[in-house]
């Protein structure tokens, strides 16, 4: 287990050279999208430039005005998996390098990750709190049209984790290991207990 | 006390406003054990950032999680006769804190998905009512979509053997992974329809951490049941772990002689449940 910080996009290059088990602290700005805003992101007539080579943070989070400011009262990650197919195009598009969520992508996204040199990183879920501690600035709002759960923010952020990488662009997969072993163990636990 | 929804309102607010940002004591020593036992590094790490994290949460009077769920308010006793009154002080504080971003608006039109921007309108937030006690209470309960989206209802056979249902939990567990934010807590409802099913798997998400079913052989079961879903190592968030599960509940019905109905719920680690219960005149919030 190797720690990395790294300040992005700067540090992208390093990115390769995490791999599943490493954990990851974050600094530079952060891209929030979900669901929706994945979709249109990749609409063929919208194209954000300031969005490339920034982590794409899988999260909906709280947000209050207070005046013209911005404040995220909660922003921890959301479930990766709904985002799996519309990542492979997302990380060529945006040359994503850092996916932060939580759950873990399935095969698509994996593929994704291989071909694009991304790694996955996971977000301790419900860290709410946490995760807004390391919150410098809100930067952006953008495709407000989404909602307010699904829109697109601009985060700077320090250090921002830790971020457990769980699937490297080499194809490893800390949760597929855990899914494997637990199925394997599965018989004898039955035996013993039913 | 008269239940009217203008003497409720003032208790719904203070449940809600601690469900959403504050653990409940059993929990959160549920999940200090847990971290105290951990014998793997990254689930140990994990279990460390979800305990900075609550007590951020609970010193700031900031949301536990982003996810502030969909609000389930169970009531017994008395209240039972109130429940227009009942209905409408939740949704009333429900709107209120919304409005004052203590929740996030999660509720959204099933086709259309647009989003109602108050977490109010077609039957959200739900009033539940359980008959199993005399007492009068109301329970509140905050679910997330990532705990809610692995509930699940499956009718065995009657004939399924204790090894089946055995292994149809320890699947559904595996098949959850991370995605329910494990350590969970879990809800099984065995028997009754269908709806009595599921619905008995959601009310046993209430009871407290360390609570045991009052019939002998079904508590027995709880206990193989944990002990068998930890064994499996999930654990938290899915990474490889020794604690999958805080606590594990059964509840069970008389059930059709052609049915074996198996309902699972899944709490996320920020179990978010407050209840108050009517002590003399006024209700006290008792966990």
């Amino acid at each position: 287990m190797s720690e990395f910080k790294l300040i992005v996009p700067q540090d992208n290059a390093r990115i390769p050279e995490a791999r599943a088990g490493d954990v990851l602290y974050v600094s530079g700005d952060i891209v929030v999208a979900r669901d929706q805003a994945h979709k249109k992101l990749l609409e063929p007539n919208i194209f954000i430039p300031e969005l490339v080579g920034l982590p794409i943070f899988h999260c909906g989070p709280i947000a209050r005005k207070n005046g013209q400011k911005w404040t995220i009262l909660a922003g921890g990650p959301t479930t990766s998996t709904r985002m799996d197919a519309l990542t492979p195009p997302i990380l060529e598009k945006y040359r994503t390098k850092i996916i932060i969520g939580k759950g873990g992508l399935g095969e698509v996204g994996k593929k994704g990750l291989i071909t694009s040199s991304a790694i996955y990183a996971e977000f301790t879920g419900g860290a709410s709190a946490l995760a807004v501690s390391r919150i410098l600035r809100v930067k952006k709002r953008l495709l407000e049209e989404l909602g307010p759960t699904e829109l697109v923010w601009i985060w700077e952020v320090r250090d921002f984790g830790p971020l457990l990488v769980t699937q490297d662009h080499q194809g490893n997969d800390i949760k597929k290991l855990v899914t494997t072993e637990a199925r394997s163990r599965t018989p004898a636990i039955i035996k013993k207990y039913s | 006390m008269r239940f009217t929804a203008r003497e409720l309102r003032p208790v719904l607010d203070e449940m809600l406003a601690r469900a959403t940002t504050e653990l409940p004591a059993d929990v959160l020593r549920a999940i200090k054990e847990a971290h105290a036992h951990e014998s793997k590094d990254l689930a140990k790490k994990q279990l460390e950032a979800i305990l900075t994290s609550a007590s951020l949460s609970r010193d700031r009077t900031i949301p536990l999680c982003q996810d502030t769920g969909l609000v389930t308010l169970v009531i017994s006793g008395e209240l039972i006769n109130h429940l227009t009154d009942a209905e409408k002080a939740l949704e009333g504080g429900v709107g209120s804190l919304t409005k004052k971003s203590g929740m996030r608006a999660n509720v959204v039109h099933p086709l259309t998905r647009a989003n109602t921007g108050t977490n109010i309108g077609m039957d959200q937030p739900e009033v539940l009512i359980d008959r199993s006690t005399k007492k009068t209470t109301m329970k509140l309960l905050l679910k997330g979509g990532g705990s809610e989206n692995f509930s699940n209802l499956k009718m065995m056979k009657p004939t399924a053997s204790r090894q089946d249902i055995f292994e149809h939990i320890l699947n559904v567990v595996i098949d959850a992974g991370g995605k329910t934010c494990p350590p969970n807590t879990l809800g099984i409802g065995i028997g009754g329809s269908a709806i009595q099913a599921l619905f008995n798997s959601k009310l046993a998400l209430l009871n407290p951490v360390g609570s045991k079913n009052s019939d002998g052989e079904v508590a027995l079961l709880e206990s193989s049941l944990m002990q068998a879903v930890n064994e499996l190592g999930v654990g938290t968030m899915g990474l490889g772990g020794d604690t999958t599960v805080l606590d594990l509940h059964v509840a069970i019905a008389g059930t059709h002689t052609a049915s074996l109905p198996i309902a699972i719920s899944f709490g996320c680690w920020a179990n978010r449940v407050v209840v108050a219960e009517l002590k003399g005149k006024k209700f006290k919030i008792v966990r």
